[in-house]
């Protein structure tokens, strides 16, 4: 009894697999969801492992007793039609019942509708002469011929509709020929045609640069709108006095990306809007996830070339770069922005911006550009993708006092290559390299803060906490207290001790 | 020697500093010991898992990972049935981001880990449902 609806279910099966390419609901997935979201939609339809047609899953309708209001319904993908019949099976599930019946519908492409719908056509229609029958229906309907030639997607739609009692109905091997023309990222409409000027594969709409083919996406530290803050103390290993002004930058990072996920360049904007010292300090920083050979070139730096007379002879004053302008001898990829803070701003040995009684000085900002592609071609090192980028390896230091070997760093960043590393764990500083512990006190201070957001910073003879009145809490709770220290928010700030 | 030289100019070039810590009014920053683990970065690196959904045919969008207030964090290019894993570096006070892939739409929390699927979960019909009357 049971070979009869195997064999032809067998034929079924071969039938289909000498038609044109199709697509095919079996229900295998087990996941409505995850079918629903490759666009079968699906209206009151269950998937069982109960009672199957075939394979290990099947549909199964809700109870079909609202007459002809179709409870349950599925809906195929849009397709371009091909030659051939619509197929599915159907099975009832037994019990009393007035009626049951089940309805194919052509979904024809209406460009006018949002949803790219037009009016249900009628294929089949199919009155099961005794609802209470378990035999198998085959169902077997030809897609217009008209319908196919006009090259236009449709979407097939199945009803089963009832009335009386309570049974159901199994479905299984919904199966539609012609070739899948959803678009499951874009709400399972008609698969769009792009407006994609630079054909570079990324729609003008969501392309930065349409218009370039070698760019196609921006992605902002902190924000596009915002800006983030380096503080520094430039006393290392001496702790210096935690006003954390000896330096102030502003700074933000926009990596630019192209449509295959490239790193073509990042633009570095640092503006120097504080320095309350009297040493003079440089700055630069280190890319810590790639090889210098990945860079192109870098443009934008502001390198006075002058050594300044430093206080010791056994400074290392001069800087030494690459072709592709990275500083010279270093493993990793590192960037000189400038090697003296008064000089970029033109002023000489004058406090700026951390007094409030002395005129404010205008700050200055200098965009300086990393380049790891040019016109799609990255650099020998190979290209470079956006996680060998994240800010964890954004290493920016300061150069301390005129002498390039002395490099203040944030804590637990490790110096460069050209670092003088004797003077760790003296006076105030307690690194010890082969712990990873680099630039804190023995309290575990730093000399370096970044943080994500543009803020004040302590005027001189005024500590951090003095300024931001959460730090503390949040320190010596772990970070667990007030992540959100540095921000205005009430209480948070005393304004009096920040400029 | 001239190591001994350049720690004797260092010791004086910091005991030479004007600004002396204990004399900057604070509320104790000098005396406040921070835990030996404590991260002093604001920013957080977070990794998102993509898994990728099969598709009957190549499937391209943009992925983009945003928080609340509209920041947008990364944008990329991805094939809808390409599972990977990104890395992205947020301010450490964020509790959430918003992945959005077309009109796929995901709000994570941060305090989870971080995965992103495809699949939009559906509620399973009523087996009897309530049907309004013709």
């Amino acid at each position: 009894m049971k070979i009869i609806p195997i064999m032809l279910v067998l034929s079924f099966l071969s039938l289909q697999g000498l038609m044109a390419q199709g697509i095919l609901l079996n229900f295998e997935s087990g996941n409505r969801s995850y079918d629903m979201s490759r666009c079968w939609d699906n209206y009151g339809v269950n998937y069982t492992s109960s009672g199957e047609i075939s394979g290990n899953w099947s549909g199964l309708t809700v109870q079909l007793n609202s007459g002809e209001n179709y409870p349950a319904w599925i809906k195929s993908p849009w397709v371009i039609p091909a030659q051939g019949n619509v197929t599915l099976q159907v099975r009832l599930s037994g019990g009393s019942a007035s009626s049951r019946g089940v309805t194919v519908l052509l979904v024809p492409y209406l460009a006018s509708d949002p949803s790219g719908e037009g009016e249900p056509q009628q294929l089949y229609r199919h009155v099961f002469p005794n609802p209470r029958s378990t035999s198998l229906l085959n169902v077997s309907v030809a897609i217009p011929q008209d319908y196919v030639q006009t090259g236009l997607p449709c979407r097939i739609l199945v009803h089963f509709w009832g009335s009386g009692g309570s049974g159901r109905a199994y479905v299984d091997q919904f199966y539609v020929p012609g070739t899948y023309h959803s678009d499951p990222s874009r709400g399972c409409i008609p698969l769009p045609v792009l407006d994609d000027r630079d054909a570079d594969g990324v729609e003008d709409d969501e392309d930065a640069y349409p218009d370039d083919r070698y760019r196609a996406y921006n992605q902002y530290f902190p924000s596009s709108s915002t800006l983030a803050t380096l503080l520094f103390e430039d006393k290392w290993p001496g702790r210096g006095d935690y006003d954390f002004n000896d330096l102030v930058l502003y700074y933000r990072i926009q990596t630019v990306t192209d449509a295959l996920n490239r790193v073509v360049e990042q633009k570095y904007t640092f503006t120097i809007r504080a320095i309350g010292a009297w040493y003079r300090n440089g700055f630069g920083f280190q890319l810590m996830g790639v090889s210098p050979s990945s860079v192109r070139a870098v443009s934008g730096t502001s390198m006075s070339g002058i050594p300044y007379p430093v206080p010791d002879t056994e400074y290392v004053t001069e800087y030494h770069f690459a072709s592709n302008g990275l500083e010279s001898a270093q493993t990793l990829p590192t960037v000189i922005v400038f090697d003296d803070a008064f000089r970029v701003i033109g002023t000489e040995n004058v406090l700026m911006n951390t007094d409030p009684t002395l005129a404010p000085v205008a700050t200055r900002t200098l965009n300086v550009t990393v380049t790891f592609m040019q016109n799609g071609v990255p650099g020998s090192g190979g290209a470079v993708s956006l996680s060998q980028l994240p800010l964890s390896q954004f290493n920016p230091f300061l150069v301390s006092n005129g002498d390039r070997r002395r490099e203040v760093h944030q804590a637990h960043f490790p110096p460069t290559s050209l670092a003088v590393t004797t003077v760790f764990g003296m006076i105030d500083d307690t690194s010890v390299p082969d712990e990873g512990r680099y630039y804190v006190t023995a309290l575990n201070h730093p000399w370096v803060l970044n943080i994500p957001y543009q803020i004040p910073y302590p005027v001189e003879k005024r500590q951090l906490d003095a300024g931001y009145l959460k730090f503390l809490d949040w320190v010596v709770s772990g970070g667990v207290l007030y992540p959100d220290w540095y921000m205005d928010k009430p209480g948070y700030r005393n304004n009096d001790a920040l400029y | 020697m001239k190591k001994w030289i350049f720690l004797v100019m260092l010791a004086l070039a910091v005991s030479c500093v004007e600004d002396d810590p204990a004399a900057n009014p604070g509320t104790g920053i000098v005396v406040a010991e921070a835990p030996d683990d404590f991260d002093w970065s604001m920013v957080r690196t977070v990794v998102l898992q993509v898994e990728g959904m099969p598709t009957d045919i190549p499937v391209y969008n943009t992925m983009k990972v945003s928080d609340k207030a509209g920041n947008v964090y990364l944008s990329r290019r991805s094939l809808m049935s390409e599972s990977f894993s990104l890395q992205i570096s947020v301010p450490a006070r964020t509790d959430s981001l918003i992945v959005t892939y077309g009109t796929v739409t995901r709000r994570l929390r941060l305090d989870d880990e971080l995965n992103f699927s495809y699949v939009t979960p559906r509620p399973d019909p009523e087996v009897n449902p309530v049907v309004e009357p013709e």
